[in-house]
């Protein structure tokens, strides 16, 4: 296998608050390879969007600090890059997309200014050919009349449209990484499914990695390779997507997957819940982040933090019953 | 925007007749008359009073009075004043150009001064510097000219003078000759502190209030989007932040513009300046009326013509307003 893309290895963010030190990530891994859709999945709180936002830097520190690990991007440490190399990097090699299109574009600025503005400020040409360049990447992701409507503010645009417009502006400058952080959540389901096309589309034709992070195991299954699954600031199960829905291996998984409502299946049962609610990162459970709101625990789940083991090839999970011989026939 | 224009302009030309009516018929209200005031304590021979009441036209009827007024008026004419024979436009022109000069100064240096303390507190935020911005912003605010004005001149003139401390000098006379209208040909430093006087009060008022809408807009996802971009700090602050901050901003400083009129005014007593100041409270204790009426004439067309320059500025800062005609009413 060639280089990853990405490795984020054993991160930990914490934030000083006034109510104490928030542990919002401790001690996650993540390998991206080139070419590679992954989706990152889990609740609000998770550490999934902090993950995110800690590749590009764009964590304000304070209150963020960052105790442990590396973001090894292409083999240096973004972490410990000085902020002008990462401007560099920022929507160079890496560009991101953001949840709320309505809010993310500059209301100021006409849609061509903002992406042109991202052109010139990664490679020295002029603004005649940024211009060219921003119409043809808003054609490139279905922008009906791009020529036309690169001069309209984004007020002028719906929120499927001003989305389009992000992916263009965050593929403009050809990054080898997009991460776009729940970027269907707050459009129209109609819209969901064209943006999220639009993005694999574009993505698989530019030969751009994503990132994909949602809440949403749907959007996951729809244009994913590879699922990790985020759980009280770790990555508690990583899979190929098909694996994943085959078998989930982590009991948290398998709860999720079970509160999907299923279509083809007539239930005249209440959908499944997961029992309890999330940690509180500013006092995390002791052992398995899980262990209070898990079916199966056992009493080393809760003084004991389980390790990501590699339980089968590609499928790594963070479970201390995972190597029971039983215990997968349960959760299947 | 032209047609907006426009009909702003007539829009102030209604205001303008409206409050010289007004004060107008608030000169006839009022005790007393302007030619006895003039006499001062000596009463006059009646035939020498008839005379010069009948030379003023105030012998006339109140409304052929009011008529007579306009009529001058449209030739640009604002009457003499009654105590000194002096003509009106000679009176505001050599006051006014003095308090022109003085609003400009003024004004400029509190858009700098905001600008730079609010930018500054707003992005380092918490900083040392935000915190001596804070304090100097609020305890600025209450401070009145007389005192302000008097502490900077022993601050800055007469201390200086008594340490031999001459660069900190700047109690210096008023410039005598200027170019472009505002630019003394002479020397600057006559205009220091004045301006400074006239512009902190309300500088502070500005920064505070483009401190918080920085700090707010500082926060929008687009300001984070900025920097994915791979922007610079100073692009995203300048570029991104500050012309969506600056609404909140220019409404404040047009409001600001209208009131320091009146700051101007109590600095040049404070420092002696050939202004308007004086005129204005002698003229209003003498029923000076044509005066009086001319200065409001002008007041009020500045603040018509600042508060139409602030409702354009709104669409050209920000495209979501529109300028529209048919707002208007």
């Amino acid at each position: 296998m060639s280089q990853p893309l990405l490795h984020i290895d054993d991160l930990y963010v914490h934030f000083n608050t006034s109510d104490g030190v928030v542990q919002a990530i401790n001690g996650a891994s993540l390998t991206l390879n080139p070419g590679e859709i992954v989706g990152l999945v889990g609740e609000s709180g998770s550490g999934k969007s902090v993950t995110a936002m800690s590749i590009l830097g764009l964590v304000p520190k304070p209150p963020a600090i960052y105790p442990k690990g590396r973001i090894l991007w292409k083999g240096i440490d973004l972490l410990t890059t000085p902020d002008r190399e990462l401007r560099e990097i920022r929507g160079g090699e890496i560009s991101m997309i953001f949840q709320d299109p309505m809010t993310s574009l500059n209301p100021v600025y006409t849609i061509g200014h903002q992406i042109s503005e991202m052109i010139r400020v990664h490679s020295r040409i002029s603004a005649k050919t940024a211009k060219l360049r921003s119409i043809e990447m808003l054609d490139l992701v279905g922008m009906p009349n791009p020529a036309q409507r690169i001069d309209d503010y984004p007020h002028q645009f719906s929120g499927g449209m001003r989305q389009r417009a992000m992916i263009a502006m965050a593929l403009s400058c050809s990054p080898e990484l997009l991460i776009a952080d729940e970027p269907t959540t707050a459009l129209d389901v109609t819209i969901q499914a064209q943006i999220l096309e639009i993005l694999e589309k574009s993505a698989r034709e530019l030969n751009v990695s994503v990132l994909l992070i949602t809440h949403d195991l749907g959007v996951v299954a729809g244009i994913c390779d590879r699922v990790a699954v985020m759980y009280g600031g770790r990555i508690v199960e990583e899979a190929p997507v098909d694996d994943l829905f085959e078998r989930p291996l982590m009991p948290y998984t398998w709860g999720l997957m079970r509160s999907i409502p299923q279509m083809d299946k007539v239930s005249t049962k209440r959908l499944y819940t997961i029992p309890g609610s999330p940690p509180v990162m500013s006092r995390p459970p002791k052992g398995c982040a899980f262990a209070p709101r898990c079916e199966f625990v056992i009493d080393r789940c809760h003084t004991e933090v389980p390790q990501l083991i590699e339980y089968a090839p590609h499928r790594m999970v963070r479970c201390h019953r995972v190597s029971e011989p039983d215990f997968i026939a349960v959760l299947a | 925007m032209f047609t907006y224009t426009i009909k702003r302009l007539l829009q102030s030309l209604i205001v303008v007749w409206a409050a010289v009516t007004l004060m107008f018929a608030l000169f006839f209200i009022i005790p007393g008359d302007p030619i006895s005031l003039k006499s001062g304590e000596k009463s006059l021979p009646p035939g020498i009073l008839a005379n010069i009441t009948a030379k003023y036209g105030l012998d006339q009827p109140t409304y052929v009075q009011y008529f007579r007024f306009w009529g001058h008026l449209f030739k640009g004419d604002l009457g003499y004043s009654y105590k000194n024979d002096k003509s009106v436009n000679t009176i505001l022109h050599d006051g006014l150009s003095t308090s022109a000069r003085l609003l400009f100064w003024g004004a400029l240096l509190q858009l700098i001064i905001a600008l730079t303390v609010g930018l500054t507190s707003a992005i380092k935020r918490g900083s040392l510097g935000d915190r001596i911005g804070t304090i100097f912003t609020v305890g600025i605010q209450g401070i009145p000219v007389f005192v302000s004005g008097l502490l900077a001149q022993y601050l800055f003139g007469v201390l200086p003078f008594q340490m031999h401390w001459d660069w900190l000098n700047f109690f210096k006379p008023w410039p005598q000759s200027w170019t472009a209208g505002v630019i003394p040909t002479d020397s600057w430093k006559g205009i220091i502190l004045p301006a400074l006087v006239v512009a902190v009060v309300d500088a502070a008022f500005i920064a505070r209030m483009l401190r918080s809408s920085l700090l707010e807009v500082l926060r929008a996802d687009y300001i984070r989007t900025a920097f994915a971009k791979g922007l610079s700090a100073r692009r995203v602050w300048f570029h991104h932040a500050l012309r969506n901050a600056m609404i909140p901003v220019v409404t404040v400083y047009g409001t600001s513009l209208i009131a320091i009129f009146g700051v101007a005014v109590q600095t040049e007593k404070v420092f002696s300046l050939p202004g308007m100041g004086s005129t204005i409270a002698d003229s209003a204790l003498s029923q000076d009326a044509p005066v009086v009426l001319g200065l409001a004439i002008v007041v009020i067309a500045f603040g018509a013509v600042v508060n139409l320059v602030v409702d354009l500025s709104y669409a050209l800062i920000d495209p979501r307003i529109k300028i529209d005609s048919k707002a208007v009413h």
